[in-house]
């Protein structure tokens, strides 16, 4: 993939190749799976050159920090392109703010719900506040008006696909349903 | 300027240091044992980067894993950010003021400068991000904001999202200042949400001596402090309660 490196702020964009796969280490490949899956979707609503600014913008790859302004914007892109619903928008950034180790895995386990329940499901992503001791983590709440047989099957693929990413990690995120109807 | 509501949930100050700082990976540990008592929690987190080299059909990339070292205070709500050659301090909400989130930029500083000398500074920057939400079904943007986008006659008025910026040089261009308006996701309903993003950044590599470091962080905190005055109205302030 061609990608554009900003020398400004505002433009004068120079090439290089970004995501060169081969060149990332195994151990990372869930990492690979995300920006891939991130080039996917959005290739058609954005030019190429686009999508590698976007995704450089979201993952920071190039500028290689986390802040409000990046986790706004990649919630936005999960809301705005993926469907996804924030009741509490404002907790889940504080979330990621403080545990910014799983910004990255957060964004990922997003796509991979959303590939397996995408247009026949309401995702909605949440800050669980566990009522007796203090602890909290994000939840991925699957909520569909007539629940599948198999729902907590395939929501055990997708835990499978990226518990180990969370490994020494101090945030959590867990992907569940509470068998509610979807919220209006 | 003090709000009862600052609108601020993210502070950041950064560093990032020439390659005459020496540097090896024992620093990070070193920073922490000197800032444990603020800053207890200690992570690290692999960040993929990417180096660029010049050549002759255009840029080239090559992606590393370097290793970044978290101290985050007991709420988690104010960190420090060592990785090779970089220092970041960020306070997150509740934004206390710069009385409170300067003294962490100096512990930070100058704990670093103690343990290695600081031989150069590439680039330095002061950020600070304002989450504001302003309720009302039909906001008009202009009667909160001095800087907006300003949709002519001949063009949509009804749209989803926006991106404004503008660059202000300073010191004769050695520094600018990056002023971003976007769109932001409302909390509530019928809200109208915005993040603003203020950066004050060194341009100019080394043209600011180490030891001048902390004056340059003091210039650039008064200088974002004028624009965010310069960039809303009355009615925000308002918004924001405004205490003196």
């Amino acid at each position: 993939m061609t990608g554009y490196a900003d020398i400004n702020s505002f433009g004068n964009y120079l090439p290089f190749k970004l995501f060169d796969i081969a060149s990332f280490d195994t151990a990372d490949a869930w990492r690979i799976t995300l920006y891939n899956h991130l080039g996917l979707r959005l290739q058609n609503t954005f030019t190429e050159s686009s999508q590698s600014e976007f995704i450089a913008d979201n993952t920071d790859i190039v500028r290689n920090s986390i802040n409000a302004a990046t986790v706004e914007r990649s919630l936005f892109f999960l809301q705005y392109y993926l469907g996804f619903r924030f009741t509490h928008p404002e907790k889940v950034i504080d979330y990621l703010l403080k545990h910014r180790g799983i910004y990255e895995i957060t964004l990922y386990v997003c796509i991979l719900t959303e590939e397996k329940f995408g247009s026949h499901a309401q995702l909605s992503l949440e800050v669980y506040q566990d009522p007796e001791i203090d602890d909290q983590y994000l939840t991925i709440y699957v909520r569909q008006k007539e629940y599948e047989p198999d729902i907590i099957d395939k929501i055990d693929t997708i835990c499978e696909e990226y518990e180990s990413a969370l490994d020494c990690e101090q945030g959590y995120i867990l992907v569940t349903t509470d068998f509610h109807p979807p919220l209006e | 300027m003090k709000f009862k509501k600052p609108p601020i949930v993210e502070a950041i100050c950064e560093f990032r240091f020439s390659k005459e700082t020496q540097w090896d990976p024992t620093i990070p540990g070193s920073v922490y044992e000197k800032v444990k008592d603020q800053f207890p929690h200690k992570e690290s987190r692999l960040d993929p980067q990417v180096i660029m080299k010049t050549e002759e059909t255009g840029f080239n990339q090559n992606p590393v894993a370097s290793q970044r070292v978290l101290m985050l205070s007991g709420d988690r709500s104010s960190l420090i950010q060592v990785g090779p050659h970089l220092l970041s301090i960020n306070q997150l909400k509740p934004y206390a003021g710069w009385e409170h989130f300067r003294p962490k930029i100096k512990r930070a500083y100058e704990t670093l400068g103690g343990i290695t000398e600081i031989n150069g500074i590439d680039r330095m920057a002061l950020v600070y991000i304002d989450r504001i939400e302003i309720p009302g079904k039909r906001v008009k943007i202009e009667d909160y904001f001095k800087f907006y986008p300003k949709l002519g006659m001949e063009l949509p008025h009804a749209h989803t999202n926006f991106v404004v910026g503008v660059e202000f040089p300073y010191n004769e261009k050695r520094d600018s200042c990056r002023l971003q308006l976007t769109s932001a996701m409302a909390t509530v309903k019928d809200h109208l949400a915005v993040l603003l993003t203020t950066e004050y950044y060194l341009v100019k590599q080394k043209s600011v001596s180490p030891d001048m470091a902390l004056d340059w962080m003091e210039d650039a905190h008064t200088q974002v402090r004028a624009l965010f005055k310069g960039c809303i109205t009355e009615n925000l302030e308002d918004l924001f309660e405004r205490l003196d």
